[in-house]
């Protein structure tokens, strides 16, 4: 085994081991993104809901106080 | 007169270790797990990008109805602007119903496009053996719940982006 041909090993090694982790990662973006959209209209109603919802004199002032 | 013989230790060879390591993970890898979820993941951004922005407009359109603003950050719709600590009353309460009577279509349409790309992404996850039609299926069916969010969404006045890559 010459130089020549060590060196092309190990270039095809390095683009081989480079294309087997980036086509093992690729389900993760799918599969991720999927966990996230989990109730995400859920979750804005509620925080409208949250908005509309009527409040006390006592309460809106403790609100007040509190983002202050 | 015979020489004995030589017993040169053996060198290490890493590169062998290596090359073994790579014939290994070759062999573990399914290249047709790894386009479908290719393919995939590219209609899964586009999908993402339109999902936001049409949560991101339903949040708005939401608090504009109780007469503020909305900002949707971090999965979550906050009221801003001068008027965000201000009491609401029942006319923008019942503004507020009228808007989601309106933008239920959309929201359908988004809840079905979430359900898809959750049945892709279980499909991915769970494929040992990946049956190439029913993931090409998933992938397509995906494809249509966008397209029907994009209509949804045209109907409210909100252009989403197209999804790269796929023909229209």
């Amino acid at each position: 085994m010459n130089w020549e041909s060590g060196i092309l090993l190990v270039l095809r090694l390095g683009v081989g081991i480079f294309e087997a982790i980036r086509e093992g990662m690729a389900p993760a973006v799918v599969i991720k993104r999927a966990r996230l959209i989990l109730d995400d209209v859920e979750k804005i109603d509620a925080d409208v809901d949250e908005v509309a919802r009527p409040r006390t004199a006592e309460a809106r002032r403790r609100e007040e106080i509190e983002i202050e | 007169m015979i020489r004995p013989p030589i017993h040169r230790r053996k060198r290490p060879r890493p590169w062998l270790a290596v090359a073994l390591c790579l014939a290994a993970l070759s062999a573990c890898a399914s290249p047709l797990r790894n386009h479908v979820a290719t393919i995939s993941n590219a209609v899964v951004v586009g999908a993402d990008a339109g999902r936001e922005a049409t949560l991101a407009a339903y949040c708005d359109a939401s608090m504009v109805a109780l007469g503020r603003m909305g900002e949707y950050r971090n999965g979550r719709c906050a009221p801003v602007g001068p008027h965000a600590a201000d009491d609401v009353s029942d006319e923008q309460r019942a503004e507020l119903a009228r808007v989601r009577a309106i933008w239920r279509p959309a929201l359908v349409a988004h809840e079905t496009l979430a359900r898809s790309q959750r049945a892709l992404a279980d499909m991915l996850a769970a494929s040992d053996a990946l049956d190439a039609d029913a993931a090409l299926v998933a992938v397509g069916q995906l494809v249509s719940a966008y397209r029907e969010l994009a209509a949804g969404a045209r109907a409210l006045g909100l252009q989403l982006p197209a999804l790269t890559g796929v023909t229209q």
